[in-house]
């Protein structure tokens, strides 16, 4: 290609471009918007022909943007890469090679139907922010940008591409295999302790809704309370403690369910090369990850899991905006022991080496400084602007500062790192806790902070970004926290093998 | 043939002994513009709040101006002071950035995780003869090091030379692939 020419996309694309702005804008400002909206909404008297303007300039600046977008968006395909430039205020160019575009996949939006026109994401093996979107373009086109990007990784022998099993991969025998008892995935719901964040934060719209309807429980239960053999107040507090209970009974038979919908006959296949999950009641769905790809494994056992000494394993893949696939598929062993974990560890990393793990503890000084910024100061400062202005009547409120000292006690007892050659375990958490073991080559980017204060101490904090997650470790001894980092480093430079 | 020696973990490069290039002497307009720009916009508000009579404003509007005035002018030094703490590295294997004055931040980033790169130039930084430099890598969802104040022209070279980088990468990556399926 010897005069790569500069392609535009169809006029119909400015659809396409104000719908994803639009929605892109949402998420954005969305949630830091939402609270300036309700408090103009509170405050200004004439509501209809603010939030009339409001509406208006919002529409017009969009598509004022929107436009800008079309009449500036062109890109280029050259042998070994894909250009795209866009905006006129910010002009973006974005080079996206060849060899790192890890899927290609083309999506026909209901608006682009009528015109037989499609949508092509180039998906850049993992990196969530910025695949090349290239929207309006005939489908013969796209499949051409496809086919011209597939022969240029058959050229260069790269094999990443293409997420398709082979046949030889399917024939490949099971070499060991796990199974867990209904019974045991049934438990695993119980420990699901989602569900009732999602109850107690649906409550306020659940009341509202029960208002508008114009139920009335009270006198449902009055008449209940006076059916008990107990005393009034004794039989109203037995019915409002069983209602609960009763509720979070409730709560928990639709999580165990769901569990158990889910996870049904579960079995999970070690193959040379990959992990496959069989499961689910339904639909008996199948997950297959290729060992290859996994950034790093969780251990996690939360409170409810506490009590039933179990913990859920979990693999991570790499997360991409454009493949909400790759999220969904993150490969989960609920209900083993404690002491269960570390041997399928080596499922996926062979070289990790099942030994005694002693983990390293971070800074005391991490506990004296948050107690103070986050419990002691705001908690006295509270205290004393209430006690001038009212009474000492807020005496109280100091009682909150052991209790806060002890929640950030519990946070704090619980980071450690373990570190060896080749691998990292980070623990985390707060009742329940965390184990992320991830291998130091599979490592993105590394980062280290440090606050006037921890200067001070010779303390920093570090930040490991991986394709996953980020994962972080305050309040590290500075020379401690340059020896990982350098190691982390090394790790990554020095390697040969894939990332991904 | 496979080795698995032991390393001195005291040999190896110390990313904490390295000499940072400062950013382009521009830059701090630029940021000290933007910071101007919201405050422009801040202050418009507070007019749009005097004039609907939202009590705060309609009571006490001197030490609600005097507030955003300072705020205003110690945002534009603090562009100018921070300048100074900010600096890029390149190395043969990564790039490093640091910014921060009382919150100090170091980056590394290694090149053979560098997924794309994009340069933006906005319209006071084309004014200004500089540009920013947004590296991204598989994590997160935004750019994972954005180096912002750069010479247009040096911007160009390091992009470049990040690109020549990658390529070299690919190659490699590509000739231990060949060379692994000829030993399968």
């Amino acid at each position: 290609m010897n005069n790569p020419e500069w392609h535009r996309v169809s006029v119909i694309s400015v659809f396409h471009f104000f719908i994803s702005r639009a929605i892109s804008i949402i998420k954005e400002v969305g949630f830091n918007a939402g609270p300036i909206l309700v408090a103009g909404y509170v405050t200004v008297d004439d509501r209809s022909f603010w939030f009339g303007i409001f509406g208006l300039v919002f529409l017009t600046l969009l598509l004022v943007d929107t436009l800008i977008i079309y009449f500036t968006f062109r890109f280029q395909l050259t042998d070994n890469q894909i250009i795209v430039k866009q905006g006129f205020f910010t002009r973006e160019v974005l080079d996206l090679k060849f060899d790192r575009i890890q899927n290609v996949n083309i999506s026909v939006p209901w608006y682009f139907k009528p015109f037989k026109l499609v949508n092509c994401i180039l998906d850049s093996a993992g990196s969530a922010a910025k695949e090349a979107s290239i929207p309006g373009i005939t489908e013969t086109f796209a499949q051409q940008i496809s086919q011209q990007i597939h022969s240029y990784h058959q050229q260069h022998n790269i094999s990443d591409v293409l997420e398709t099993e082979t046949s030889s991969e399917l024939e490949q025998p099971a070499t060991s295999i796990l199974k867990l008892t209904n019974k045991e995935v049934t438990k695993y719901g119980f420990t699901n302790s989602m569900i009732f964040v999602i109850a107690a934060a649906s409550f306020p719209i659940v009341e509202k809704t029960i208002e508008r309807l114009g139920w009335d429980f009270s006198d449902y239960l009055k008449d209940l309370a006076s059916y008990l053999p107990l005393p009034e107040l004794a039989a109203k507090i037995t019915l409002v403690i069983s209602s609960l209970l009763l509720f979070g009974f409730l709560l928990l038979c639709v999580t165990g369910i769901g569990s158990f919908v889910r996870f049904y006959n579960y079995e999970l296949h070690n193959q040379p090369n990959k992990l496959k999950r069989i499961a689910g009641l339904l639909d008996r769905q199948q997950i297959s990850v290729r060992k290859q790809k996994i950034q790093g494994i969780s251990i996690k056992q939360n409170i409810f899991a506490k009590i039933l000494k179990r913990v859920t394993v979990q693999f991570h893949q790499t997360q991409s905006e454009h493949n909400p696939q790759s999220k969904k598929q993150s490969l989960i062993i609920p209900m083993l022991k404690p002491d269960q974990w570390q041997q399928y560890i080596p499922w996926v990393y062979s070289d990790f080496s099942v030994e005694q793990i002693k983990f390293s503890n971070i800074s005391y000084y991490y506990l004296f400084r948050k107690s103070l910024m986050l419990v002691i100061l705001p908690i006295v400062v509270l205290f004393i602007f209430l006690a001038f202005s009212q009474s000492l009547y807020h005496l109280f409120l100091l009682a909150f500062i052991p209790l806060g000292i002890f929640c950030l006690w519990l946070k704090f007892r619980r980071y450690g790192y373990y570190m060896n050659a080749d691998f990292c375990i980070i623990r985390s958490g707060f009742i329940g806790v965390t184990y992320t073991l991830i291998p130091l080559y599979k490592i993105q980017r590394v980062s280290e902070k440090q606050s006037f204060y921890q200067r001070r101490k010779q303390l920093c904090s570090i930040e490991i970004q991986l394709a996953f997650s980020k994962l972080r470790l305050p309040y590290l001894p500075e020379v401690v926290a340059n020896k990982i980092l350098n190691i982390c480093l090394y790790k990554v430079e020095s390697t040969d093998k894939s990332w991904l | 043939m496979f080795s698995n020696l032991q390393i001195d973990v005291e040999q190896l490069p110390q990313h904490q002994q390295i000499s940072y290039q400062p950013l382009a002497d521009n830059a701090p307009i630029a940021t000290a513009a933007s910071w101007l720009l919201i405050f422009v916009f801040v202050y418009i508000l507070t007019a749009g709040g005097y004039l609907i009579n939202l009590p705060l404003i309609q009571n006490y509007p001197v030490p609600v101006y005097l507030f955003e005035f300072a705020l205003t002018a110690l945002s534009i030094y603090w562009s100018f002071f921070s300048h100074r703490y900010k600096g890029y590295a390149l190395r043969e294997q990564d790039i490093l950035y640091k910014t921060g004055v009382l919150w100090c931040k170091k980056t590394v980033l290694p090149f053979n995780r560098i997924q794309h790169i994009e340069t933006h130039r906005s319209l006071l930084q084309r004014k200004l003869n500089i540009a920013s430099l947004r590296l991204y890598t598989a994590g997160g969802l935004k750019a994972d090091l954005v180096i912002s104040g750069l010479d247009s022209s040096r911007t160009d070279e390091i992009k470049q030379f990040l690109l020549s980088k990658i390529q070299q990468e690919a190659n490699a990556s590509a000739n231990s692939n060949t060379t692994e399926s000829v030993n399968e």
